[in-house]
């Protein structure tokens, strides 16, 4: 136990080593005769400009407002396709019938990389929101599905037949045994999907867009102003990290048995 | 006994799976009658068809030939008047051991207060009342088992079917768990089907030992036994083993070996 201990410290003072000679090998580098700080920034110089985005904003548009543009999208497009595609991957799961209206849909358009469609999109629904949550929504959608899916396929059969004998209606079984023993396999999907659809916002906002946290970083390099780029760039990689965390919590909260069957 | 005591009938009952060379007789001819408070243990070999014979009452599988009643009615599938104890605890981890114990009598749309006044009984009865609260994946195979028995006795089913419910669990968990169930059997006036390959265990709680020989699973014998009766007796709360009752084992075991 207390070597395990031990251990995981050890490991945690790697993974920190890791960042501070990253950031060594960065001090080190720029202070090097010849090299224009357009090219690589110090970290001094990007401390300064996230100071002044944090105070002043980007283009008059504060920090906060092109994050919250940019999780607003992207909640809002994965709060609609949790809504549509669980329901409709448990379904698919269930009825074979159903399978075979949606999953051939799904399989031909879930390899098409999002921004392939996405100029569509925007001439059918213009550069605001509206294209983007489409698009967001369509990548996290498949992910979401096809773990549902799955996830009914591998349900425990006894849980079902047992819930019957308990006098479970098909209703019952649907909403009390389906759906929290798929669970744990739509959290997975939920998972796969926010990371999916973070890559494909920040993508979409680089082509289309005139605030958020991609198109901060996009404008930035129009003017070369590579110390912007890079708090750009370590922003998106800092909230990637909290969202994962964020999911990593609320499934340890809600799906408290997995792995302990 | 009066006709209206029988529980399940089945006639002639036939089982085939699969087709052309693949093709095997899981059931060959099975008449069963099985009466109120009777406590039946089906006996026999691994692959004779006892798990099937229970699907077949379960109203999980129906029997290629033949047909199967229960209380005078075709059984069309499962429902909460056949109870079933599956071989591995089938019990839903997202619920606690409360919740999982009361999900017939919640799914049934039971009132509220009587749903807890149950929960609380039976919660003491398999003695889990401290682990009322406790996840699944806290207890131990021995108190799965008797949290999965005790869902099914909290819906009061006409008839408990149990399928090898103790073949997982340890030698001397599994001798506590027989005289738990046998127990149970007494207080609540059940009636138990039980499957088990164990010769011991099923002369020590059956009232009947149905004997079924290998493919194609045949019923080869009936026996009726009171060596259940003779544990309520004893101090040990186990049964008396005259004579007679290793006549009876050399029985069984030579027409199980036999075929």
């Amino acid at each position: 136990m207390n070597q395990q201990k031990m251990h995981t410290r050890f490991e945690r003072a790697l993974t920190i080593g890791t960042w501070l000679v990253i950031l060594l090998v960065w001090v080190i580098a720029t202070q090097a005769e010849g090299l224009s700080s357009h090219i690589l920034p110090s970290p001094q110089q990007v401390w300064r400009a996230f100071i002044q985005i944090l105070q002043e904003g980007y283009n008059r548009i504060s920090l906060w407002q092109h994050l919250g543009d940019s999780f607003r999208r992207l909640f809002g497009s994965l709060f609609l396709a949790m809504l549509t595609a669980i329901p409709l991957g448990l379904l698919s799961g269930f009825f074979p019938k159903f399978r075979a209206v949606i999953d051939s849909l799904v399989q031909f358009y879930r390899p098409i990389p999002p921004l392939a469609y996405y100029a569509l999109l925007i001439l059918w629904m213009g550069i605001e929101d509206g294209s983007k949550i489409t698009l967001l929504f369509l990548a996290a959608f498949a992910p979401i599905y096809i773990a549902c899916v799955s996830a009914v396929s591998s349900i425990n059969r006894d849980y079902i037949l047992s819930a019957q004998s308990l006098g479970a209606s098909h209703k019952d079984v649907f909403l009390k045994i389906i759906l929290p023993a798929a669970m744990p396999d739509i959290f997975t999907g939920v998972r796969t999907a926010s990371g999916f659809a973070y890559t494909t916002l920040v993508a979409a906002e680089m082509t289309a867009a005139t605030s958020g946290i991609g198109w901060m970083v996009i404008d930035a390099s129009r003017y070369l102003k590579s110390d912007v780029m890079f708090v750009g760039i370590i922003l998106m990689g800092l909230t990637g990290i909290v969202m994962d965390g964020m999911f990593i919590l609320l499934e340890r909260k809600f799906i408290f048995w997995k792995g302990k069957e | 006994m009066s006709e209206n005591k029988q529980l399940v009938k089945l006639e002639n009952i036939y089982m085939v799976y699969g087709e052309g060379p693949q093709r095997t007789t899981a059931l060959d001819n099975i008449n069963l009658e099985v009466n109120k408070g009777e406590f039946i243990c089906v006996l026999g070999p691994s692959g004779c068809g006892k798990s099937t014979l229970l699907k077949i009452i379960a109203g999980y599988q129906f029997p290629t030939k033949g047909k199967a009643f229960f209380q005078d009615k075709l059984i069309k599938g499962p429902d909460w008047h056949k109870g079933v104890v599956f071989q591995s605890p089938t019990l839903y981890p997202w619920l606690s051991v409360e919740e999982n114990i009361t999900f017939g009598p919640r799914v049934r749309g039971m009132d509220r207060e009587k749903i807890k006044e149950k929960a609380d009984h039976i919660l003491k009865q398999i003695d889990l009342s401290a682990e009322a609260g406790k996840s699944i994946f806290e207890l131990s195979g021995g108190m799965k088992q008797r949290v999965a028995l005790a869902r099914v006795l909290a819906n009061e089913p006409e008839m408990i079917l149990m399928d090898e419910p103790l073949g997982a669990l340890d030698a001397l968990t599994r001798l506590n768990m027989q005289g738990f169930i046998r127990n149970l059997w007494k207080e609540n006036n059940n009636t138990v089907l039980m499957i088990t390959h164990d010769v011991d265990e099923a002369m020590a709680l059956g009232t009947r030992v149905v004997v079924m020989s290998k493919q194609p699973g045949r019923i080869l014998k009936e026996i009726e036994l009171d060596y259940t009766f003779s544990a309520f007796q004893s101090d040990t709360h186990r049964i008396e083993m005259d004579k007679d009752y290793l006549k009876t084992k050399e029985e069984i075991l030579d027409l199980i070996s036999q075929y």
